[in-house]
């Protein structure tokens, strides 16, 4: 079987996966949501009501089915606390995640390609073993705290951007810095690590040797050539930065769909849960999906599924 | 030779901030100058002195025995996660490498469904719906935690089957159970290690960041959930946020310098990195 193929056969396999384990969570552990909504004190007739409304007069094998089934139509429930279509939720949300991961991403490659390619040029030296500090601190720091940190400093200390929400373009700096910092830290590392790599190939010392200046060896042939397994973690990065919006979203107060997927946490508004979870796993899927086979593109000697 | 032998100079210190902090944790209840849990507030909010050397909470409690006891838990969730993922992903991965066949098949498809979902994401949803706990945060951290290993474990089970010391032991009738029990784990100690220790600080990453969200362990101090509650009042007490931050910064650093020690001990090639010819 291709691997395309069988890359397409797991991609509904892990969604069902993810949503089937969610849905089943929710729906072994004690507690009714139509409680947690009305109360206990409410009447009968208004819980049966808001049961029947919701589907959970029916059995658990029959709800699942109806979940899958609306899944597979795009619809995703309706939000017991918003009381309105999740997919109506999710799609006013999504285009904020994406601006954050996007702008993150942004951030990282900004500041980890020239980063990681002193470090490499100037190996051994006090630049590159601040490089790697720095690169360590990246992976290292609780993006949390970095954006507590980052909001104290730029927004209330110095008062140069806005503190929290989505205001402009100069509301998208301290949470996209505060997304990347981990990313920027190991797309350094790699690219230190890849462009080394490629310095020491025939190729460099051939140019070199034929007259080629130090920029122009660096950018026409090596540095291109380290950037390729650059790219490809950043696109398998870029499911990661969608997943680990949530926290970053929560700190600054982003409307994306982590903090719906947050506030449907708080509230046990489990279709919220399980409709955030279903898109942001999509998205994951599918953007890792992309990835791999642009790298098979751009990179004809890697055979898919047969690269170590 | 000493454990510590091969590994370079910044390693060792990892090694020494880490042996300091799980100190620090083992023995809090000698060495914390107050209880972590008794409010005091008469007190609250107070910034370092030399009473209270990282300040108190909004409660008046002391934060530094609360960052003292809260290396237990942040430790405890990182040790525990690591343990039963090495422990099921050895075994899961070893089964597929050496039987091979369907069985191969079958776990290396559950395999890449497992590594095709977002950690923190599933771990988030899954304490949500359970509750928060120190048990569930484990459960939930574990659930994805083993399938790394499974993997690594699988791959390097297929390269060593072949190898001459597992036909010889085939050959004198070693069972399966024996062959990855007695020949095969004890090659596999050292990338197993290598991948605890980057896995131990992302579970204690990921054990802050459900704490930050109120999902973490409860009734007990966490290095998470004192940021969580220092973030709330961060412009009237910055310390509240920034004591529990460095602490995690600090225990993630160190696990992730001695994780980069151990890889270039046993692989010679990423050391090898920094010393090829350049422009």
């Amino acid at each position: 079987m291709s691997y395309l193929l069988r890359r397409l056969i797991a991609l509904p396999l892990v969604l069902w996966a993810a949503v089937s384990l969610v849905f089943f969570s929710i729906h072994l552990i004690p507690g009714d949501p139509v409680d947690m909504v009305l109360g206990e004190t409410a009447r009968p007739a208004d819980r049966e009501a808001l049961r029947a409304r919701w589907g959970l007069d029916r059995s658990v094998p029959e709800q699942y089915a109806r979940y899958l089934t609306g899944l597979v139509r795009g619809q995703l429930g309706e939000s017991y606390s918003f009381r309105r279509p999740v997919s109506d939720l999710v799609a006013e949300r999504y285009p904020a995640t994406l601006l954050l991961a996007g702008s993150a991403m942004a951030v990282a490659l900004l500041l980890a390609i020239p980063l990681g390619a002193l470090a490499a040029l100037r190996r051994n030296r006090p630049i590159d073993r601040a490089s790697m500090l720095v690169a360590l601190l990246g992976v290292s720091v609780p993006n949390f705290w970095l954006g507590i940190l980052l909001m104290l400093v730029f927004s209330l200390w110095l008062d140069w951007l806005p503190v929290s929400g989505f205001d402009g373009p100069a509301s998208v700096v301290l949470p996209a810095v505060t997304l990347g910092a981990s990313l920027a830290g190991i797309l350094t590392r790699m690219t230190r690590s890849s462009l080394l790599d490629e310095l020491g190939h025939d190729y460099v010392r051939t140019a070199r040797a034929k007259g080629l200046g130090t920029r122009a060896t660096l950018f026409k042939h090596a540095l291109r050539n380290a950037l390729i397994p650059v790219v490809t973690l950043v696109g398998l990065q870029f499911g990661a930065l969608l997943a680990g919006a949530i926290i970053t979203e929560k700190v600054f107060g982003w409307p994306g769909i982590g903090a719906l997927l947050i506030s449907g946490v708080q509230a046990r508004d489990y279709p919220v849960v399980q409709g955030c979870i279903a898109v942001i796993v999509t998205s994951y899927v599918l953007v890792n999906l992309v990835t791999d086979l642009l790298y098979s593109a751009i990179h004809p000697r890697v055979r898919l599924g047969e690269s170590a | 030779m000493s454990a510590t032998a091969g590994l370079d100079r910044s390693s060792r210190a990892g090694l020494g901030l880490l042996l300091v902090i799980a100190l620090c944790g083992v023995l809090a209840p000698w060495i914390a100058p107050y209880d972590p849990g008794r409010p005091d507030l008469r007190h609250g909010l107070e910034g370092p002195s030399l009473e209270h050397w990282l300040g108190t909470d909004v409660e008046g409690r002391d934060v530094a025995s609360r960052i003292l006891f809260g290396a237990r838990v942040s430790l405890s969730v990182a040790l525990a996660v690591v343990v039963v993922s090495v422990a099921f992903g050895v075994l899961v991965g070893g089964i597929a490498g050496l039987l091979g066949g369907w069985v191969d098949r079958g776990i290396s498809a559950v395999i890449d469904v497992l590594l095709a979902f977002p950690g923190i994401l599933l771990a988030i949803a899954l304490v949500a719906i359970t509750g928060p706990g120190l048990g569930n945060v484990i459960l939930a951290l574990t659930l994805l935690g083993w399938v790394a290993f499974a993997r690594l474990v699988r791959g390097e089970v297929l390269v060593l089957r072949g190898d001459e010391f597992v036909v010889a032991a085939r050959a004198l009738g070693a069972t399966q159970r024996e062959l990855l029990l007695r020949h095969l784990l004890p090659n596999l100690v050292g990338p197993v290690t290598v991948l605890a220790t980057f896995a131990a600080a992302g579970a204690i990453l990921a054990e802050a960041s459900l704490s930050f969200l109120g999902l973490g362990v409860q009734g007990l101090p966490s290095w998470g959930g004192m940021l969580d509650h220092g973030a709330d009042v961060f412009l009237l007490a910055p310390h509240l946020a920034i004591a529990p931050g460095l602490a995690i910064l600090l225990t993630v650093v160190a696990l992730n310098i001695v994780g980069d020690g151990l890889r270039d001990r046993l692989d010679p090639r990423t050391a090898a990195a920094s010393g090829q010819p350049g422009l």
